[in-house]
């Protein structure tokens, strides 16, 4: 899996232990990744900028925020409405 | 403050019977709502009465000591409760963590058997592979491998290790801490006085499992039928909706988490009518955030809760009054107040003519009796009229108001509550050949608490070596800035200059310029 251009760009500037060039792992833990629980939040925010998206309460959870996987599912689910 | 009641009314022997007086007062009330499932009481009583009848099952006797590799669950609580049900410790990992941190704890703290959720199920893995001889059980969602449940928890000695937790240790190694039954019954029963939660109070679960404060957030709302809302960083981003809506009672948290609710213009005037209780511990709070917070929340009562993981959870308490507590602070941070009753406190003063300053050194029965490791006891413990002490490492004064907390007299430094040893992780620069030296300062940055990290030796290393530093310690440990110097600049007595560097990360992290 590739990910979508403009959201692999998204978390780079959130993941910081991802080296500059290295591909991201859609399947890696997002703290594995260097996501603290304080850029979570400033991902979700940069995520609803960037895509013009509204996450509902019941989304922002870990479960939905687990990988870059579910996160880019959970983009789908929200895009397509 | 308070009446000191007799904080041994109600009293359990074991976390087990703690969470039976909650089940016992609200069976069908909701013991937790984690990953948008609600659980009675008599259903997570039930399912980790299955749970632990599985980890019986995997050698036939009882589990020692019971890894939780999982994170806000429904298989991380009942995988808690199951362990202790099982009569075993419980040793709390993180799916998040690096495998070889994990391997190191599960080595020290001896775990036999591990329950891994979704989410841990790859470290799992990288668990077993280093440990062959681990069980490892990996419930699919409520659904429990076989084996038949247990009838009832095992009774447990009080003086057995319910649980043990890492720090990070100052001589490149995580010192294990183990709490006993009988520490945290002293903790809860105070703590059930004090607060009084009944089963209509809903609590906020904040803390990684991983840190000590979750077992408070656990076991002060199981002992009173009480529902536990797992409350990740995420509910941040619109916090007033999510306490109204899930009906949040109580708030416990790290004060660095008022900063970011601030952030998302959480903390209006009046934004969340339905806390009565908002509870902070784990770092310094500062005056400002308490008082923002007490007006985001007018109808709780906010209280500032101090005390190390060898002190069980908690081992003093100040409350926050609108009109009188901005005088009482002391350099704009909030008194940690006064030590529990029943527990006794002292000033080691570093010279004779300090009065009222010195390290807090707490003895009785919230105590831990020492580290995993005995060698890392050293130190740490002071033997003072026919007692034994133990020494926080923190600089405090006496003041009018209870203790106020100066300062550290070490190199840790607390990152959202989680204690490092900077030691810790330059030791872990210099396992690496190109690092001749290394020197790690905290740097405020974004309204948080991060590192920096300069190293001498080979220049152009630092991809390597933030490899090698994540690879081995957990996300908060590993610095945002890592940076190639010649040399360290040296102070007056020839030493490495802390201060320089510090002012020099500062810098970097303001402006992304040394």
């Amino acid at each position: 899996m590739r990910l979508e251009p403009k959201f692999d760009a998204l978390l780079r500037r959130h993941c910081r232990l991802v080296a500059p060039g290295s591909p991201i792992d859609p399947d890696a833990l997002l703290a594995t990744l260097g996501v603290d629980s304080l850029e979570v939040v400033e991902m979700i925010v940069a995520i609803e900028d960037e895509f013009d998206l509204a996450i509902p309460q019941e989304m922002l959870t870990p479960e939905v925020f687990a990988t870059p996987a579910t996160i880019w599912q959970a983009i789908g689910e929200l895009s397509a409405q | 403050m308070p009446p000191m009641a007799d904080v041994s009314a109600g009293r359990a022997a074991s976390l087990a019977g703690w969470f039976g007086q909650g089940l016992a007062a609200a069976p069908d009330g909701v013991a937790l709502r984690a990953g948008g499932l609600d659980w009675t009481y008599a259903e997570l009583y039930d399912y980790a009465l299955r749970l632990g009848g599985a980890l019986r099952a995997q050698d036939g006797h009882a589990p020692a000591a019971v890894g939780i590799l999982a994170a806000r669950s429904a298989e991380c609580y009942a995988g808690i409760l199951a362990a202790l049900f099982a009569g075993a410790t419980v040793v709390p990992m993180s799916p998040a963590f690096p495998v070889e941190r994990t391997v190191t704890m599960a080595r020290a703290a001896g775990v036999t058997h591990v329950i891994a959720d979704r989410a841990g199920r790859m470290a799992a893995a990288g668990l077993r592979a280093a440990l062959p001889d681990l069980h490892v059980i990996a419930p699919e969602a409520g659904r429990v491998p076989a084996g038949d449940p247990l009838p009832a928890p095992v009774e447990v000695d009080p003086a057995a290790v319910a649980y043990v937790l890492f720090t990070s240790g100052s001589t490149g190694q995580p010192k294990g801490v183990p709490v006993t039954h009988a520490n945290m019954a002293h903790f809860l029963a105070y703590s059930r006085q004090r607060y009084r939660l009944t089963p209509s109070d809903a609590c906020s679960q904040t803390f990684d499992t991983t840190f000590d404060l979750a077992m408070f957030d656990l076991f002060v709302t199981w002992s009173a039928g009480a529902t536990l809302v797992s409350t990740p960083a995420h509910a941040f981003r619109a916090l007033p909706d999510f306490v109204t809506a899930q009906r949040l009672t109580v708030w416990f948290s790290v004060p660095s988490a008022i900063a970011l609710v601030g952030r998302y213009g959480g903390l209006a005037p009046g934004s969340m009518p339905s806390l009565r209780w908002s509870l902070f511990c784990g770092e310094p709070l500062l005056a400002a955030a308490a008082a923002e917070w007490q007006t985001a929340a007018p109808g709780s009562i906010l209280e500032n809760l101090y005390g190390p993981t060898e002190l069980t959870i908690a081992c003093s308490v100040y409350r926050w009054s609108p009109d009188r507590s901005p005088a009482e602070c002391v350099n704009g941070v909030v008194p940690i107040g006064d030590i529990y009753p029943g527990l006794g406190d002292r000033l080691l003063a570093e010279r004779e003519s300090d009065v009222g300053v010195g390290e807090l050194c707490v003895t009785g029965p919230q105590m831990f009796s020492g580290y995993l490791n005995p060698s890392h006891d050293e130190g740490r413990f002071l033997a003072a009229d026919g007692q034994r002490w133990y020494r926080t490492g923190d600089l405090v004064r006496r003041t009018p108001a209870g203790l106020a907390f100066l300062g550290r007299l070490d190199h840790q430094v607390k990152i959202r509550g989680y204690r490092v040893e900077l030691a810790e992780i330059e030791a872990r620069l210099r396992e690496l050949p190109a690092v001749a030296e290394a020197l790690v300062v905290p740097v405020e940055h974004g309204g948080t608490r991060r590192l920096a990290a300069w190293y001498t030796g080979v220049p152009g290393c630092e991809g390597e070596l933030r490899d090698h530093l994540a690879a081995g310690l957990p996300e908060f440990m590993v610095p945002h800035w890592l940076q190639h110097l010649r040399a360290l600049p040296l102070n007056a007595n020839g030493k490495a200059d802390r201060r320089a560097l510090a002012e020099r990360a500062q810098r970097l992290a303001d402006d992304g310029a040394a």
